[in-house]
């Protein structure tokens, strides 16, 4: 009993039946599709190729040295000597800007990777096993995805500590389920297919067969999640470096830059403190964002 | 639908138990003698050491881990959750006198928060594709990606700084209570909460009414003779909130974390900021007890989502 | 055989009434936007449907048979659709001129329509008794929830669905499908509609379930004495049912006539090639199917869109687009359509010998 979608009916159907009909396939129809998304996308890779220079770049283009303390000027305003001026210690706030750059994008990349890797592995591994183990996994995965990110890693920075490295961990605790929950899924669809019960039966080991077919398979809408996942980092990172618990000083990064806020005299007469950083944040993680989206267009099957 | 309720309800209770243990075990890591945490200082510091050690051997201090472990779960069932190192006072109170503010300001954070993600998401879907719905959507990836911390500064730079309309801190003013009063200290902060927490919900019902709006029985209800408002509400609306509601309650503890971080910047009076000045002071006892809070909540919200999701669905409800 | 006859009667008796058709649809456009160009889905189409006929439109995928359908109570969505030209005139009121209250009005109530899968065209969250009711309370001014309730259990029960008490109460996922499709009949005739549009009602339901919806629709067409409109691409519903059929290609009229006639002798080649592929229980024959696959909706052949098909396809098809033209009480948009007066049409379409 199925529905004929008849394509005289109203909208997509007729759309598709046409396209069909002219001859046009999927993939063209993808790239087109990722083409017509591609405007946030596109300013996304833009702005977030110029943030990933401007970090890299940070020493030649700022010329100062972010720990450099000079006591004589401090909360100078922006000058042509100090172009967005200095903070509560007289370092310049440009290079610091720009070297928070390398912490922010450093702790965002790695925190992604690794969640990355965990839920690939954890993923196949669920999804291959099957039965109490892949129960098991899965139980797990819910469990992390319903605790607040933030709010445990507040008190485990408590506990332990405040030190990136902790944060770099419990941000990736906290994002390998959705990867994980995805590898799994396509791990299960993969096994159902002939090539794959042949490899099998031939005797393949697990670790081969994701490496050869589970592995490629995943690997667009692991892209997509990975991207996202960044984005995260980077602002849980922002954020808990503002509330003191992330990266301490005198290192600098966008979080802890922001802390000095706080005050409301400083967000009232000196921008130049605070906005900054806040607006680099703002954009990375915006752009991270636009591209995850893009992507997530891009790979998505069903449009 | 009686045995997938009390299927989840036991899962949901088992991996509460374990969060415990885990909470427990940080009892143990922190620096300091746990026994400091467990009974008031002014016992501590005027009891004598065989006091102490009595005392010890009450708590089970002495004993095998896992009699600890009785001992502390027992304990902090029935409202003992040790006492505070930095002012002695018992946990319980500390944070029984903080939960009003911070529920105050997740509730009314969650209901705008909702407000903004219908009324976007709707316009969006009815609008689609055009500039409006894209406006939308950059609305709802900002309110996902820019950090809620820098929002709340801007937020008070311009309503409390530039244009003097609200106050920048506090639940309210001492000299001047009331309930204009209160309510005018309680606008910023929820509101940047709410705009904050829309995001994700703004994008699921944006799809979820695209679904419903393109669907046959909306073209049915359409050939009925029924307005297109009406279509949009009684048949597409109301079936987007189904889904909407358990995603709300599962999203639960997100809405605490980012209240958790409005009420630092905005020095308001709940149980996130004295989670974190517990941290900057080490207080222990606090952060641990802050933890089982957590997981309490954790627990009641994926609770509420399981029963939303069987009672609100007839198709579920009636297997 | 008989309702023509009813229907003819009454023409030679009150020759005023019966001028005006009761639906009139004239050169009716509707193209669709779509990323790869436009769609011309319906390109002018004109028929007519009489007071208590039943009319057969039958097409394939593609033929705008249903938009067409759609676009009498407005419901191509605009965009991705454009209806761009033509009139519709319901009892000489051309609803594309109406404001969107008239069209409310109408819709549901002296128009009603009937769609293909009774699952998804039925709200799942709620009761089936509420949707009826829906519909009843709202072009009936003043009518209480309670009566409106009762009149929804009488509509159930006279579509033939068993325990109606209980069954308003329930939700769709719990109707079998041939009951659901009977549910949305009963929605349709509520308001007791002067014309029925029942837009593939059978595809979607099982073979033995399809003679009895069928069946339902001829009965609560009889009794209200509604015109119907069927769409379908089965010609055996089109033969059993039908007073006149509509034969339709590439958005386009190609044949109008009764249905005794059209299938005694059609005069298109399309309709040849539509009848020679219906299994007949007393011919041994292979079934012929027209050869080659549905037009490009974008870029239609140019003349003639059946031209690439068609056995009769000569030069003045390929440069000339035929006019639907009266042939004696009937139309066809053939411009040899003479040539299959006499023709042996059975095998016009050339079939292997086994």
């Amino acid at each position: 009993m199925t529905a004929v979608r008849d394509a005289d009916a109203v909208g997509v159907p007729i759309a598709e039946d046409a396209r069909v009909a002219a001859g046009h396939r999927s993939p063209i129809r993808l790239a087109l599709r990722r083409f017509r998304r591609h405007r946030m996308a596109l300013v996304g890779s833009v702005v977030l190729l110029i943030v990933i220079l401007a970090a890299v770049f940070a020493g030649p283009i700022s010329g100062h040295d972010p720990n450099a303390i000079d006591l004589m000027s401090t909360r100078a305003a922006p000058s042509s000597q100090h172009w967005l001026g200095t903070d509560s210690t007289g370092r310049d706030v440009l290079s610091r800007l720009l070297y928070a750059g390398r912490v922010s994008l450093g702790v965002g990349l790695s925190a992604a990777l690794l969640a990355v890797l965990a839920g690939t592995l954890l993923g196949s591994i669920s999804g291959l096993a099957g039965g109490w183990l892949d129960g098991l996994i899965m139980r797990l995965a819910d469990v992390f995805m319903s605790f607040p990110s933030l709010v445990v890693m507040i008190v485990l920075a408590g506990i332990i500590g405040p030190s990136v490295t902790t944060m770099v961990i419990a941000i990736g605790m906290f994002q390998w389920p959705t990867c994980a929950r995805l590898v799994r899924g396509v791990t299960l669809s993969l096994r159902e297919q002939e090539y794959v019960h042949a490899a099998r039966i031939a005797g393949a080991r697990p670790a081969w067969l994701m490496r050869k077919h589970i592995i490629p398979a995943a690997l667009p809408p692991v892209t997509v999640v990975g991207t996202l996942a960044v984005a995260q980092g980077i602002s849980l990172e922002a954020t808990m470096s503002f509330l003191g618990l992330g990266v301490q000083p005198p290192a600098a990064s966008w979080g802890n830059m922001l802390t000095e806020a706080q005050s409301l005299t400083v967000i009232s007469s000196m921008p130049w403190l605070w906005v900054p950083p806040g607006v680099a944040v703002a954009i990375t993680v915006l752009a991270v964002n636009f591209i995850g989206d893009g992507l997530r267009d891009a790979v998505d099957p069903r449009r | 639908m009686g045995s997938y309720i009390v299927r989840r309800m036991l899962i949901n209770v088992v991996v509460f138990l374990l969060i415990t243990v885990a909470v427990f075990a940080l009892v143990h890591k922190a620096p300091g003698d746990p026994i400091a945490m467990l009974i008031p200082p002014s016992e501590l510091n005027s009891g004598s050491a065989q006091f102490i050690a009595h005392k010890r051997h009450e708590l089970g201090l002495d004993q095998s881990l896992v009699t600890q472990y009785w001992h502390w779960f027992t304990n902090a069932l029935q409202g003992n959750l040790g006492y505070s190192l930095i002012n002695g006072r018992p946990v319980t109170s500390l944070l029984g006198e903080r939960v009003g503010p911070t529920l105050e300001l997740m509730g009314v954070g969650l209901v705008l928060s909702l407000l903004i993600a219908f009324s976007l998401g709707i316009i969006a879907a009815l609008r689609r594709n055009t500039a409006v719905d894209y406006g939308a959507t950059v609305i709802s990836l900002g309110s996902v990606s820019v950090p809620v911390f820098f929002v709340a500064l801007v937020g008070i730079y311009l309503f409390s700084l530039k244009f003097q309309l609200l106050p920048s801190a506090g639940i309210s003013d001492p000299s001047a209570p009331g309930l204009i009063d209160s309510v005018r200290h309680l606008v910023l902060p929820a509101l940047i909460l709410g705009f904050g927490n829309s995001g994700p919900y703004m994008r699921y019902i944006r799809s979820s009414m695209i679904t419903e709006l393109d669907s046959d029985y909306a073209r049915t209800a359409e050939a009925k003779g029924a307005s297109r408002v009406r279509v949009v509400i009684r048949h597409s609306l109301r079936n987007s909130l189904i889904p909407v509601l358990t995603i709300i309650a599962a999203s639960l503890p997100q809405l605490l974390a980012g209240a958790v971080v409005i009420e630092q910047v905005f020095a308001w009076p709940g149980m996130g900021q004295l989670a974190i000045s517990s941290v900057q002071s080490h207080d222990y006892s606090v952060m641990i007890g802050f933890a089982l809070v957590i997981a309490a909540l954790v627990l009641l919200s994926n609770l509420l989502a399981d029963v939303l999701y069987t009672v609100v669905d007839p198709r579920v409800r009636l297997r | 055989m008989k309702r023509r006859k009813n229907a003819r009667a009454a023409e030679a008796a009150a020759p005023e009434t019966q001028a005006v058709p009761l639906l009139s649809i004239e050169d009716l456009t509707v193209d669709f936007r779509t990323d790869d160009g436009i769609v011309h889905a319906v390109d002018g189409v004109s028929y007519a449907v009489e007071t208590g006929e039943i009319v057969g439109v039958v097409g394939e995928s593609g033929s705008g048979k249903s938009v067409t359908a759609m676009s009498v109570l407005g419901l191509i969505r605009q965009p991705p659709g454009v209806v761009r030209g033509g009139r519709i005139l319901f009892h000489g009121e051309d609803l594309r001129a109406a404001s969107a209250r008239r069209l409310r009005e109408i819709r549901g109530n002296g128009i009603a329509m009937i769609f293909q899968d009774p699952m998804t065209a039925l709200n799942p969250v709620m009761r089936v008794g509420q949707q009826i009711v829906e519909a009843l309370r709202m072009h009936t001014d003043g009518l209480s929830r309670t009566a409106a309730r009762d009149r929804a259990v009488e509509l159930l029960r006279m579509v033939g669905v068993p325990n109606p008490e209980k069954r308003v109460l329930q939700y769709p996922h719990e109707f079998s499908g041939g009951m659901r499709q009977r549910a949305m009949i009963a929605m349709a005739i509520a308001n007791g509609p002067e014309l029925l549009i029942a837009d593939e009602p059978t595809t979607a339901l099982d073979v033995t379930i399809q003679a009895q919806v069928l069946e339902l629709l001829r009965t609560a067409q009889r009794e209200t004495g509604a015109a119907t409109i069927l769409i379908t691409h089965d010609l055996g519903v089109v033969a059993e049912m039908a007073d006149r059929v509509v034969v339709m290609y590439a958005g386009r009229v190609v044949e109008d006539a009764d249905v005794t006639s059209l299938f005694a002798q059609p005069r298109h080649p399309y309709t040849v090639g539509l009848l020679g592929s219906v299994p007949r229980i007393d011919s041994d024959d292979i079934l012929a199917s027209v050869p080659g696959s549905p037009p490009n909706m974008i870029q239609l052949p140019s003349g003639c869109s059946f031209h690439p098909r068609c056995p009769l396809a000569r030069e003045r098809c390929r440069t000339e687009e035929p006019v639907l033209t009266d042939i004696g009480g009937r139309k066809s948009a053939c411009h040899f359509h003479d040539e299959l007066r006499a023709a042996d049409t059975e095998h016009l379409f050339a079939v292997e010998s086994r």
